[in-house]
């Protein structure tokens, strides 16, 4: 009983990171039509810059405000500087975000070093919570919350303000939402800043628990694809369900079938690609 | 012909230089060499999905990887055997194609891309996370160099380079051959307009999986080698999508490019030099009967009477309905339509008619309703089987295949229902009917100094023109014109309507068109489309009386 609710709990946090990673990337190429294979450094170089203000500084709050700035600054300049003179081609995109996810991974091992590194957990959540018979940590209760309200306000932000009504109508159509004097290339900047400050948040909350290591880009970047895979790309109901799958699955499978855990997350996303090509909630 | 011949010098030195060039070699760079024998063949195979049929495939190192440790796994646990383990690596890498293009292909655009992603790091994540079995992140030690069941052994760098150094050609010939058959022609329209390949008769998806196939049991043969000249596999090396990567970035426009060249050369080449070729193999009967077919065709007088006798049905269809989410688009359209007829369809913007089209064509699924093409239901075909069928249609935005020249397009168009179109390894050019009917057609229908342009040079009107010809050049029993003379000038008009005018008496022709004096023209028979519906029908000059339509189409003031 109590391995099963624990592993419900880690795997439902886990998943929470995940839709973190998921929804940004999924915002980015509805808006943009760009499959941002960058994301996973927005992810892991985050972590890194709150690890170096954490030490420096002990605060993880500041850690947290200074590593997702670090990540929004990159993305504004990877989207002004690079992505934005290429044509709208699936391959030049892949190829050019691929090649910035190689060289911020190897920037990062070259200053942080290969040690897989953690963040120290903020002291508030040093202790358990108890219901009942069982013990949860704390920590990962607060990263339960922080996915289920970031999801809520994303919700809110997309079908409840003007803002979200524009970035909707750029999704449907980029040339009818710029002809009714919505100015898209902002928007477009915009919504890449957010979508890798999402990312950022991720790697630092989920820091403290899965740590910061050469190739977690990589890592949690194909993970953040098998959720958008399943869930349905440009869909943030996908990301959400998506990613609380996954994350069940991945949890699961790692602790009751070490040597096979790639295949309790492919082969379910095998089936579902096999009966709908679009993932579970994708319009296309 | 010089620039063949001069090709063929160049391919000659090449070679003779692969061949001197590990005399003056230290052994490390001999070994490089033959890495980088085994790389380019690597590249050439995802070259021929990349490049050719226009996949974006992040994952292909998965069969480098797959082909590599098998041969690895079996030479050391099991039997060292140079064919049975060098077999049974290229057997799994294709198995493994064949798995993973079964799932890819169901995708497009960036899910493709991120299910051959994910895909290959499943197989990297066995490699590293199965250690009894492959050892991890240590690799596999000492796996052996080919020697045994071989005559000689290729132990030595020296000789496993001039054994690398064969198969890579071998692979790099039959890679040539490919791109060069009908097939690989099939492959580049595909990447320049899979929708106008599938109206045009083709099953693009087996294709596709072809391709994929074949480019996976390649790679497989380069990992392979490359398994036996490292020794020692070891996950990351081959297996890191970077190599895939490192393959991709400079290849897809080279092999664009290639393909380019490679087809200007065929476009100048003077078609009737390729039918003084013997012609061997591969249907003979189908092809004479196809000459005929042709030769029928075009002897014909345009405007001839129909030869089909009248009263056959060519086109049935009984209570079709579509809607899009909440919007019905068609609601219960009957129309029945005479073999040889030509049918007007008249509607103002928003009738349905191009979404008629559609579900005649496959495009879309009808939410209810039958459609019967000659007697046979055709209702839940597939585009291509519909329009081997008979069924061919042109589309109210021209899309042609850009890149392609009239000549090459009209060839994938005719040859779309000829045999030749699944010939994997014959070169097109041997194909000498298809460039003799290609060329006639051209100049039937005055498009013979256009022959080498690519389509997307053309004038709008020569692109109408063209987009006309590929769909008769399909010989279709039925042919499906959505405003075929859209946007063009009044002078444009008229060549096309008379173009179509003269199309062969036998082919049915459904017709939407907006310009009215070309519509009357050409129509025996008018069918009026208004709010998803038919609302009248009859001659030309009934419906031109029937008030009804002059108050949707031509507005209530006229009378």
């Amino acid at each position: 009983m109590t391995f099963w609710a624990i592993q419900t709990l880690n795997g439902l946090s886990f998943g929470m990171l995940l839709f973190l990673l998921a929804a940004g990337l999924s915002l980015i190429y509805g808006v943009m039509r760009i499959l941002n294979l960058a994301h996973g450094s927005f992810y892991v170089l985050g972590t890194y810059v709150a690890l170096s203000v954490v030490r420096a500084t002990d605060s993880f709050a500041l850690a947290m405000v200074a590593g997702t700035l670090a990540v929004i600054l990159l993305g504004v300049l990877m989207e002004r500087v690079l992505l934005r003179f290429l044509p709208p081609e699936e391959l030049p995109q892949a190829l050019l975000t691929f090649g910035v996810l190689l060289i911020v991974g190897d920037l990062c091992l070259w200053y942080w070093g290969g040690t897989p590194e953690t963040l120290p957990k903020p002291a508030v959540f040093e202790h358990s919570v108890r219901m009942g018979s069982l013990v949860f940590p704390s920590y990962r209760l607060f990263l339960l919350a922080v996915g289920v309200l970031v999801a809520v306000l994303l919700w809110a932000l997309q079908e409840r303000t003007r803002l979200g009504a524009m970035v909707r109508a750029a999704i449907d159509d980029p040339a009818i939402a710029r002809s009714t004097g919505i100015n898209v290339s902002l928007l477009s900047s915009g919504v890449f800043a957010f979508g890798a400050a999402l990312a950022a948040i991720g790697g630092i909350i989920g820091g403290p628990v899965l740590g910061v290591y050469p190739g977690a880009d990589f890592e949690i970047l194909l993970l953040a694809f098998v959720v958008v895979i399943v869930g349905g790309l440009g869909s943030l109901k996908g990301a959400f369900f998506g990613a609380l799958l996954v994350g069940l699955l991945d949890n699961f499978g790692k602790a009751l079938f070490p040597s096979l855990a790639y295949f309790t997350i492919f082969a379910p996303m095998a089936i579902i690609l096999a009966v709908r090509p679009t993932g579970l909630f994708g319009s296309r | 012909m010089t620039g063949a011949r001069g090709s063929v010098a160049w391919v000659a030195a090449a070679l003779a230089l692969l061949v001197v060039l590990p005399f003056a070699l230290t052994s490390y760079q001999l070994g490089l060499l033959t890495k980088i024998l085994i790389f380019a063949l690597f590249a050439m195979s995802l070259n021929l999905i990349l490049g050719y049929a226009g996949l974006p495939s992040l994952g292909h190192a998965a069969y480098f990887g797959i082909g590599g440790y098998t041969v690895g796994l079996l030479s050391v646990k099991v039997l060292d055997n140079f064919w049975l383990d060098f077999g049974a690596g290229i057997a799994a890498a294709t198995a493994a194609a064949a798995l993973f293009g079964l799932l890819a292909l169901r995708t497009r655009g960036a899910y493709l891309l991120m299910i051959t992603l994910a895909l290959s790091q499943v197989v990297w994540g066995i490699a590293f996370g199965w250690r009894e079995l492959t050892g991890g992140d240590d690799g596999l030690p000492n796996v052996p160099r080919p020697g045994a069941g071989l005559p000689m052994s290729f132990a030595d760098g020296f000789s496993f380079y001039y054994l690398t150094l064969a198969i890579t050609l071998l692979g790099t010939l039959a890679l040539w051959l490919v791109v060069r058959s009908p097939f690989g022609a099939a492959l580049v329209g595909i990447r320049e307009s899979e929708r106008r390949m599938q109206v045009l008769g083709y099953n693009t998806w087996r294709y596709k999986y072809v391709a994929v196939v074949i480019s996976g049991m390649l790679a497989g043969v380069a990992g392979n080698l490359f398994r036996v000249l490292q020794r020692v596999r070891e996950p990351g090396v081959s297996l890191g999508p970077a190599v895939g990567l490192g393959a991709d970035h400079g290849d897809p426009r080279r092999g664009r490019d290639h393909a380019r060249t490679g087809d200007r050369r065929r476009a100048d080449r003077d078609p009737r030099e390729c039918d003084q070729r013997p012609d061997r193999a591969v249907a003979h009967g189908a092809r004479a009967d196809l000459r005929r077919r042709h030769a029928v065709r075009a002897s014909r007088p345009p405007g001839a009477a129909p030869p089909v006798a009248s009263g056959m049905r060519a086109l049935e269809v009984e209570q079709l309905s579509h809607s899009f989410g909440g919007l019905r688009a068609l609601d219960d359209v009957r129309l029945e339509v005479e073999a040889g007829e030509r049918l007007v369809i008249l509607g103002p913007n928003g009738a349905g008619k191009t979404t008629f089209f559609n579900l005649l064509t496959g495009i879309y699924l009808p939410s209810a309703g039958r459609i019967r093409l000659f007697d046979r239901d055709v209702t839940r075909l597939a585009p291509y089987a519909r329009a081997q069928l008979g069924l061919g249609r042109t589309f109210q935005i021209t899309t042609l295949f850009p890149h392609l020249t009239v000549l090459e397009s009209v060839l994938l168009a005719l040859q779309g229902r000829d045999a030749a179109r699944f010939s994997l390894l014959r070169p097109r050019g041997a194909f000498g009917h298809l460039y003799e009917r290609a060329d006639e057609l051209l100049a039937q229908w005055e498009l013979a100094e256009r022959a080498a342009t690519r389509t997307r040079e053309l004038s709008y009107g020569d692109q109408r023109k063209v987009e006309l010809l590929l769909a008769l050049a399909a010989g279709p029993r039925v042919l499906l014109l959505d405003e075929p003379t859209a946007g063009l000038s009044p002078a444009e008009t008229t060549l096309v309507a008379a173009m179509i005018q003269r199309f062969p008496r036998e082919v049915t022709l459904l017709l939407i068109e907006h310009d009215m004096d070309v519509a009357l023209s050409l129509a025996e028979r008018v069918t009026v489309f208004h709010n998803g519906r038919i609302i009248a029908g009859g001659t030309p000059a009934e419906v031109k009386r029937d008030p009804r339509v002059a108050e949707i189409y031509l507005g209530v003031e006229e009378d």
